[in-house]
């Protein structure tokens, strides 16, 4: 069938002139017409008020959503930069605690009388009460065994073994160590080791010997590996075994074994 | 005037179809260019509705939809709605012949409307250029007709497959 049929096209054209449709159409012309011809301003002014019933809405609508999705962005980008934010703030709060940290040490390794060389924690020994750590100094920066560690609080332990950039150190309260250690106000002898953890027990002081909760702890250096004077702890509890010749003492540690950072071993 | 011909349905179909055309060309016209080739939806249901309705209805919607456009060249308030009533009117002449007809045909009704729409509402509105008449037409006009038709092709075979499951479940078969 062709698109424009001809004698279709001539029976439709008859009918243009006629019937309700032609005077629907001519009306409409007419207006259009009419509105054309108005002067732009009258045009300018009809055009704003039917925008302003029709269109005007659904543009409030569209500009309305674009701006939730704006502020919508805008949060994420902000959330991400806060988020970014704080973990600096936090990093640079934990650098400078870092940085009092090691002032204090650079006061106390100034002052002391030892040759001193600071190294740090790399690892703990897993474990509830990790006996030892690790360190991040070995043979090539001149650690051999046995070297005393200490922090700035007190004793930490000694090196038990020497690796090429690493040592390992054990800790005063493993069951290994053993310390010479005297009572700073009376001057009794003992020997600090480890039978429960965390806390120490000085040993081999006998019933008679003058030691009270509150007296400090220091090494005696009499076991060659400890220098004398480095403090290890407060006596906090005293008792008597039965049958026992000896006193149980119980020490608290200067060194707070569970937050150890920065360590310092001494040459000999 | 007969009752019958203020048909509250009809006016209530066209005022809901030029509602489609006002929150089109507000939210979605955009979404639906492609590189500068725009889907010319008011035009479609136009034609849509001519096919359907007839001249009068035609005519109506075509003067309703023009205005409607026009309000974006308010200097050439009238134009588009002359255009448009005398489309509408044109497309809905050949209502009977050329409803039943394939959907190609209704295409490329669609695609002669748009080019006579654009044709003649560049040429008036650029003082009769017919240099840029051309211009716009054979840069615009083409490409925006050919994606007009093809969205209008589709969009009347999918109507025709909804009509023929309605028709189908409507006729019970019998065992």
């Amino acid at each position: 069938m062709p698109f424009f049929p001809l004698d279709i096209l001539t029976q439709r054209m008859g009918l243009l002139v006629k019937g309700k449709s032609s005077a629907t159409f001519l009306i409409l012309s007419v207006l259009s017409l009419i509105l054309l011809i108005l002067p732009v301003k009258m045009k300018k002014n009809i055009s704003e008020g039917i925008f302003s019933f029709t269109y005007r809405p659904f543009y409030s609508l569209s500009n309305r959503i674009g701006e939730l999705h704006q502020v919508y962005q805008n949060n994420r980008i902000l959330i991400e930069k806060v988020t970014r934010l704080t973990l600096e703030n936090t990093r640079l709060k934990e650098k400078g605690l870092e940085n009092e940290r090691l002032k204090k040490m650079l006061d106390f390794k100034s002052q002391s009388s030892f040759k001193l060389i600071p190294a740090e924690v790399i690892s703990a020994e897993p474990g509830r009460f990790p006996g030892s750590i690790l360190i991040n100094l070995g043979e090539k920066d001149g650690v051999k065994k046995n070297m005393a560690v200490i922090n700035i609080n007190g004793v930490v332990g000694k090196v038990s073994e020497v690796l090429v950039g690493s040592s390992v150190v054990q800790l005063l309260f493993h069951p290994n160590c053993r310390v010479a250690a005297f009572d700073q106000r009376s001057r009794v002898q003992g020997i600090v080791k480890s039978k429960e953890g965390i806390i120490l027990d000085l040993d081999n002081v006998p019933l008679e010997e003058d030691v009270k909760p509150g007296d400090e702890i220091y090494t005696s250096g009499l076991g060659e590996i400890f220098p004398a004077g480095l403090q290890i702890g407060r006596v906090i509890i005293i008792s008597r075994e039965n049958n026992s010749v000896f006193k149980t003492i119980k020490i608290k540690p200067a060194v707070d074994f569970f937050s150890l950072e920065e360590l310092f071993l001494i040459k000999p | 005037m007969p009752v019958r011909y203020l048909n509250l349905s009809r006016i209530v179909n066209i005022i809901l179809l030029l509602l489609v055309v006002v929150v089109y060309q507000s939210l979605f016209s955009e979404l639906l260019t492609i590189r500068q080739i725009k889907l010319d939806l008011p035009l479609l249901i136009l034609v849509y509705v001519g096919l359907t309705r007839g001249p009068a209805s035609g005519a109506l919607f075509g003067f309703l939809v023009g205005l409607l456009l026009d309000l974006f060249n308010p200097s050439f308030l009238g134009l588009g709605a002359l255009i448009k009533t005398s489309l509408g009117y044109l497309v809905g002449s050949f209502k009977d012949t050329l409803f039943l007809e394939s959907n190609v045909s209704k295409g490329g009704v669609i695609f002669l409307s748009l080019a006579l729409n654009d044709f003649f509402f560049y040429l008036f509105s650029s003082g009769l250029n017919l240099s840029y008449t051309f211009f716009v037409f054979l840069n615009y006009t083409l490409l925006s007709g050919i994606y007009t038709a093809l969205a209008g092709f589709v969009f009347l075979w999918y109507l025709q497959i909804r009509k023929a499951q309605s028709l189908a479940n409507s006729y019970p078969t019998k065992l």
